[in-house]
């Protein structure tokens, strides 16, 4: 049975990894399987991979364009950002923009939030606010159950 | 059931792929090949957006340090 929702998003580092060369097969898997959202920073970060590697950021933004759902800046999306961050500031807590706009990308579109190992602590405190949220090595190993268990049903 | 039509050189090609793959109709023909599609899609687009491990992983390491 499908453990994992249809709808998921990535935090940057999780985008990286993902988007590693070694990754190809699961990046394959992934994108005929879930819709895949990309908050900003998760965009920026790849952008300035490409950067890094002398690519065509116009020509790099189109592509990503064409094969994620970019989570775009709306006032939708700010409320969002402003509901997270106003509660954290109550408790005491300094917000992080960044990971404001991630957390709220991903509940904007009601999906599951994929996160860095190191950081998993970090979007806990988010739960309470409905995020659902996953590890990226975890993540990876529900995929793998799912490849699995669409194999078998092929042999069958 | 609905009909397509096909020009000639297009209908010859089929009925070769058909008989290659032992297909029971040309419903089976056409999904195999609307499934190959789709994976060579996917195929193209992870292609375009892959980036080389090591050069991945400066920068994965960098933007770990940074936060």
């Amino acid at each position: 049975m499908r453990m994992l929702p249809e709808k998921i998003a990535l935090d940057p580092i999780s985008f990286l990894k993902l988007t590693r060369k070694q990754n190809k097969e699961i990046l394959e898997f992934i994108l005929a399987e879930f819709q895949v959202y990309l908050p900003v920073p998760a965009v920026s970060s790849y952008l300035i991979t490409k950067i890094a590697l002398g690519k065509d950021i116009e020509e790099e933004l189109k592509i990503l364009r064409e094969v994620f759902n970019i989570v775009e800046t709306s006032d939708d999306l700010m409320k969002k950002m402003a509901e997270l961050g106003g509660a954290l500031v109550q408790k005491g807590i300094a917000p992080n923009f960044s990971d404001l706009i991630v957390v709220a990308s991903a509940l904007l579109t009601e999906s599951l939030l994929v996160v860095n190992d190191k950081h998993v602590k970090k979007y806990e405190i988010f739960s309470k606010y409905g995020l659902d949220f996953i590890s990226y090595t975890k993540f990876l190993e529900e995929i793998e159950s799912f490849v699995e268990e669409e194999a078998r049903k092929v042999v069958k | 059931m609905k009909t397509i039509a096909v020009d000639e050189e297009t209908w010859k090609a089929i009925k070769q792929l058909k008989a290659k793959l032992d297909a029971k109709s040309y419903t089976e023909v056409l999904k195999k090949l609307i499934e190959v599609w789709h994976s060579v899609e996917l195929d193209l687009k992870a292609e375009k957006i892959v980036v080389d491990d090591d050069k991945a992983d400066m920068i994965i390491s960098l933007l770990e340090d940074s936060e």
